[in-house]
């Protein structure tokens, strides 16, 4: 399962009353070519999609992908080609934390109460229906962040980043072995989102600045520190891991290598053909010359797309990425890639006040490659 | 005295700023007054990512990591006289964080059951958590310094979240903030969780610190008044900071952890666009004065 966590999805705190139960039963509409045509918007400073929604979570695995909007939560099982509206009925959209999909089941987090507990909302229908149960554990201080990771059916994770400062990444765990029936509390080295590549093999991004990677193989029991190992010219520079992508048991590492206070931003990507146990570096590219993080979408066990200053690196073999002419896409506007089957995705966004950085809206949508990145289109609910 | 009027005058410093690669002439570092709104983050942010997060939002202050041990445990690494100038130029003012010693051994926070003590802690002794306060602010100041701060700026100390079902963990940190507003002064300013760190506390200690920096999200957004743990009697002359936002994330912004967003009635470093605060002198204020920060709430 592939997720984006966009942006602005404000916390939902203290203020108001108690989400009502939320339940959604009937037919799951057709969906619409026409993404203007699925609902109707309501004015948002947030909309810039070509139905004027704004983005504001993506989750995709295989064919399947959600999207939650300023305006609600939409599904599309043709690669974004069309959407369906599937939001929860009562669902208040100002405290929805995360989302997470899997085939026809997904999964919506949600704050509840005075904020301080979360609630899971599951579908096992692609949306046509809805069960609400409540998560265990309770945060006095709120959550930081969460994040939904549908390892298949029936096995989910919500990660929890607790409200520290931005220096202290903690946070826990909560899994559920039924498809969100039950639930139950796991230790996790950090707060970041957890990526399961089977129920059992899991690994999670740490620290201030994703500096660790851990591993479980015991469906999250344990977790054991992973190091890769940086190029000898590069071993100055401060490293930051990304999640390791899988496709059975090859997968692929993106690992960013930088120094402070500027100079370029590197992305060394290593592979494995054993599961994770171990990894070679395949490649490494130079994305950004100040520095700046960068997106890459792995489209395959040998295969990803890197943005940079001046385009898309694309590889099919795991070595000599070459530049892609790609079309459609504003490049400079891009802030997040990922890739499903055949499709990859690019969310983008923007800024802007009036005079003296008052009135300032953000803008945010979504495009679509079905080629591997050369050509791209509107993909929005 | 936390509760009373300013402690202090302080006088608008207009310094000729010269780091690494930025002309001097046309960066000066001002400090004053300010109601603004503003961001922190551990990230060592790129020059690009300073622009996209200047640009198009209501943010002009930036709270980055100065020091301290937790934070070089934890890996926040402080600024380079670059990238600090390179965050002048583009206009963003600061507000230093001091991230050191944290509760003691044991004290730290229970998350889900589990507690997470800290990498860098204090004694639990009182007598020498103060001891440790005073030698934190005595570093903390020397690094405003050396980083090109103005005598009078502030620098906030971070007091994360402990466990205060403990009263000796509360005494320990309680004195430890003690002996560092006692040796910073009117620099002294402190970062907590406003439940979570006893914030309403310092206002009683013998040095309260001069500001406070509350953090508490997703409630009372833009503003630094009505608190439910820390009296609106306290620190009330442009003496706050509300953090009430956490790890927030804009497309166009590359940092992976994203931001947390403060609303800032307080003494701040505005690197060279003053906020129009700067011109009054510090005010008793209320919730009905300076009643929120200036642009819509994030």
């Amino acid at each position: 399962m592939r997720r984006l966590l966009i942006a602005a999805i404000a916390l939902a705190a203290a203020a108001g009353a108690c989400t009502a139960p939320i339940s959604g039963v009937g037919a799951r509409p057709a969906e619409s070519t026409d993404p203007a045509a699925v609902t109707s918007a309501s004015a948002s400073p947030r909309q810039a999609t070509a139905s004027g929604r704004g983005v504001a979570d993506f989750a995709a695995a295989g064919a399947e992908a959600w999207a939650l909007t300023d305006s609600g939560l939409f599904a599309t099982s043709t690669a974004g080609a069309s959407w369906v509206a599937i939001t929860p009925a009562g669902l208040d959209l100002t405290r929805t934390l995360a989302i997470g999909v899997h085939g026809l089941s997904g999964w919506l987090v949600a704050s509840a109460g005075d904020g301080t507990r979360l609630l899971a909302l599951t579908t096992h229908d692609g949306g046509v229906s809805w069960t609400t149960h409540a998560l265990p554990g309770s945060s006095p201080d709120g959550f930081a962040s969460v994040a939904v990771d549908a390892v298949d059916d029936t096995t989910v994770w919500v990660s929890v980043r607790s409200p520290l400062s931005a220096a202290e990444n903690v946070g826990y765990g909560l899994r559920s072995l039924d498809g969100g029936a039950t639930w139950t509390a796991v230790t996790l080295p950090s707060g970041e989102p957890v990526s399961f590549r089977t129920p059992r093999d899991g690994w999670q991004v740490g620290g201030a600045v994703n500096q660790s990677l851990s591993r479980t193989v015991d469906g999250g029991a344990t977790w054991t520190p992973v190091r890769v190992t940086v190029p000898a010219t590069d071993a100055a520079r401060r490293v930051g891991y990304s999640d390791p992508v899988f496709f059975g048991s090859s997968g692929v590492l993106p690992v960013f290598l930088w120094t402070l206070g500027g100079g370029p931003l590197l992305v060394a990507l290593y592979t494995t053909e054993s599961d994770g146990d171990a990894w070679a570096l395949a490649s490494v590219e130079t994305a950004a010359r100040d520095g700046s993080s960068t997106p890459v979408a792995v489209i395959g066990p040998r295969a990803w797309l890197v943005k940079t200053d001046s385009g898309l690196l694309s590889t099919a073999d795991a070595a000599g990425a070459a530049s892609v002419a790609a079309t459609g896409l504003p490049l400079p506007a891009v802030g997040m890639l990922t890739a499903t089957g055949t499709t990859v995705w690019a969310l983008g966004g923007s800024s802007s006040c009036t005079v003296a950085k008052t009135d300032c809206t953000a803008q945010s949508w979504l495009d679509r490659s079905t080629d591997g990145g050369v050509t791209w289109a509107s993909a929005g609910p | 005295m936390a509760g009373g009027r300013v402690a202090r005058t302080r006088i608008v410093v207009m310094a000729i700023v010269a780091l690494g690669f930025v002309s001097p002439a046309t960066v000066r570092a001002a400090s004053g007054y300010t109601n603004r709104q503003g961001v922190d983050a551990c990230d060592d942010p790129s020059s690009g990512d300073l622009t996209a997060l200047y640009s198009g939002t209501p943010f002009w202050d930036f709270g980055y990591y100065l020091g301290g041990a937790e934070a070089k445990a934890v890996g926040c690494a402080p600024w380079t006289a670059s990238t600090l100038a390179t965050a002048r130029s583009i206009g963003w003012g600061f507000t230093p964080i001091w991230d050191d010693l944290q509760a003691p051994t044991s004290c730290g926070p229970v998350i889900n059951g589990v507690r997470h003590d800290f990498a860098a802690r204090m004694s639990s002794s009182t007598t020498t958590a103060y001891n440790e306060g005073v030698a934190s602010a005595n570093a903390a100041l020397a690094a405003m310094g050396a980083a090109g701060f103005g005598s009078a700026d502030t620098v906030w100390l971070d007091i994360e979240g402990y466990d205060r079902t403990q009263q000796a963990c509360a005494n320990a940190v309680d004195a430890y903030v003690n002996g560092w507003s006692a040796a910073a002064g009117v620099d002294s300013g402190v970062y907590g969780s406003a439940s979570g760190s006893g914030v309403s506390d310092w206002a009683h200690i013998a040095h309260p610190p001069f500001a406070v920096w509350i953090a508490d999200v997703g409630v009372n957004l833009n503003t630094v008044w009505n608190d439910s743990h820390v009296s609106n009697s306290s620190w009330v002359t442009d003496q706050r900071m509300h953090q009430y936002r956490t790890s927030q994330h804009a497309v166009v912004v590359s940092m992976p952890h994203g931001y947390d967003v403060s609303c800032l009635n307080t003494w701040a470093d505005q690197g060279s666009n003053l906020d129009d605060e700067t011109a009054e002198s510090a005010e008793v204020n209320s919730p009905t004065g300076d009643a929120s920060c200036y642009g819509t709430a994030q």
